[in-house]
């Protein structure tokens, strides 16, 4: 149970680092739907784009994370039962 | 990154706010990031102690893959925070730039017409009564400050509103402290009885309401007016603040002193006599309060609007000012406000700022009196009198420009008779031995 309130934490943070993450390219798009003209404002908007994709990468290994969380809690879920039946046979 | 040619200042403000929060939020994934992976990396450590005290083959192998997975996600918000705070500090210095370049050419702009600027004030001033006009005013102004401070003519300047505004403020500041007045603070001392006027329907209520006071003459100087409407069925309680009143004992917070509170004190010495007035007056705490203000009493009000104190106990959004000089003060988005002006009236033009136009924050100009011959040329002359805005009321309720349809409507009292009261505010000596006197005396005589 103690592994489990763990990774119920884990799960929490991960969880909100994903959805505000999405929440800030989307945010960043639309600083990119704005006017920019001139070499400095494009070279501005790329830099936005730039960020963008960092931030695309960064939920790409979100996301990976989480496949592991699931394997995470399956592997402590397993470890805990077999405790418990040490615990009880003893 | 410089400040981009087709700068367009609501972009670049946007786009500011959104690198701000951006950096925010990424600091915020940052830290979860951080949280969880040392948690994760708990629970490995403590699954091995557990294996181990149990003498279980060893179990947290994906555990281990997640903390590491969250530490990659962790150095990626990490080198995301940095880059956003990047972006962030290349906007605003755009911004910067841009407010730097455009008023370096404002400035260069106002010196190097000083002598067609004075030229205009004296023929316009000639052709006015002797008064300048509300533009000659405002550029004469200008001109004087910058060409009196170095700083702003050939080093950092600032915006020539923020001059302006720092400049008076702080030359009120000084005789708030030095002036004889400092030791006075503002109470209310009388309530009149209940009485009774007639609304029209229209804004024009606000000017009858204005009129009760002006014509009371001067043995009813520092009285205000608090009127009760009722408005789509819940309760308006309607402020109705004086002009300048010159003549004085030293008592009245509407002398010329008063200008001093306007400008020093952001007003705040009004909040508390007014609140008291308007809880005398049946006011409830929650109820709309609508703010209007001549000459003086418009700064007064204007100030109002954005004082903490009223702001909590009332529903304060809508102000109307007649002829005052409140192009300095900067109104919260959300206030709807309209502000009369006579273009030949020097009085608006005194804090040598032109009033900022926000969505509903309306300033209507007008090309001088239509009803010359009936107005009184008091100290500040005839566009200056309160029934010049009056007409300019009355000829905007009658012609109404469109865009100003949703104003009128706003700001317009049901008809019927409404009842309002007077209430006197008077300066009176600060109670001794207070600490804060004991401070004021400690600066008075450092200062000495």
């Amino acid at each position: 149970m103690m592994f489990q309130a763990t990774l119920d934490s884990v799960a929490f943070q991960l969880d909100d680092a994903q959805s505000t993450t999405r929440f800030a390219i989307e945010q960043l798009a639309s600083i990119n739907s704005l006017t920019w003209r001139s070499t400095a404002g494009k070279a501005f908007a790329s830099e936005v784009s730039q960020l963008s994709d960092r931030l695309i990468a960064l939920t790409k290994a979100l996301g990976e994370a989480e496949s592991y969380l699931s394997l995470a809690i399956r592997e402590m879920n397993a470890l805990e039962a077999q405790i418990l039946d040490q615990r009880m046979a003893s | 990154m410089g400040y981009d040619v087709n700068y367009n200042s609501l972009d670049y403000a946007q786009s500011r706010q959104i690198c701000q929060q951006v950096y925010g939020q990424l600091q915020d994934v940052q830290a979860q990031l951080l949280r969880a992976s040392v948690r994760a990396q708990e629970c490995q450590q403590q699954s091995q102690n557990q294996c181990l005290a149990n003498g279980i083959a060893n179990y947290g192998y994906a555990v281990g893959v997640l903390a590491d997975k969250l530490r990659t996600g962790y150095h990626h918000a990490t080198e995301a925070v940095i880059d956003a705070r990047r972006l962030e500090e290349k906007v605003s210095a755009a911004i910067e730039n841009y407010v730097r370049a455009e008023t370096r050419i404002e400035n260069s702009i106002l010196v190097s017409g000083k002598w067609q600027i004075l030229a205009d004030l004296w023929n316009n001033t000639r052709h006015n009564d002797s008064r300048p006009p509300t533009q000659d005013m405002e550029s004469i102004l200008k001109l004087f400050v910058l060409l009196s401070s170095p700083r702003d003519r050939f080093g950092f300047a600032r915006p020539q509103p923020e001059m302006m505004h720092e400049t008076t403020q702080n030359l009120a500041e000084f005789i708030k402290i030095w002036g004889p007045l400092r030791n006075k603070e503002l109470k209310l001392s009388d309530s009149g009885p209940v009485e009774k006027i007639e609304s029209d329907g229209t804004v024009n209520t606000f000017y009858k309401l204005h009129q009760v006071l002006n014509d009371a003459g001067p043995e009813e100087d520092g009285k205000i007016l608090i009127a009760e409407a009722e408005k789509d069925g819940k309760n308006v309680h309607l402020v109705i603040l004086p002009g300048t009143q010159p003549d004085s004992d030293g008592q009245n917070p509407f002398d010329t002193y008063g200008i001093i509170d306007g400008f020093g004190l952001d007003s705040e010495n009004f909040a508390g006599p007014i609140a008291e007035a308007l809880k005398i007056s049946g006011a409830q705490e929650g109820d709309e309060v609508i703010l209007s203000g001549y000459s003086q009493g418009g700064i007064h009000i204007a100030n109002l609007m954005k004082n903490k104190f009223l702001g909590k106990k009332f529903k304060m959004k809508k102000m109307l000012t007649f002829g005052s000089p409140i192009g300095h003060i900067d109104l919260p988005e959300d206030i709807r406000s309209l502000s009369l002006e006579d273009s030949k009236d020097m009085v608006p033009g005194t804090d040598g700022t032109e009033n900022t136009r926000k969505k509903d924050q309306i300033t209507v100009k007008f090309d001088g009196p239509r009803i010359e011959d009936q107005l009184d040329d008091g100290l500040f002359g005839k566009p200056h009198d309160l029934d010049n805005y009056g007409d300019h009321l009355k000829e905007m309720v009658e012609n109404p420009v469109p865009d100003l349809q949703d104003n009128l409507r706003e700001f317009a009292i049901p008809p019927g008779p409404l009842t309002y009261r007077k209430f006197k505010i008077e300066r009176k000596e600060r109670p001794k031995n207070t600490k804060h006197e004991e401070w004021e005396e400690e600066k008075y005589r450092m200062g000495r």
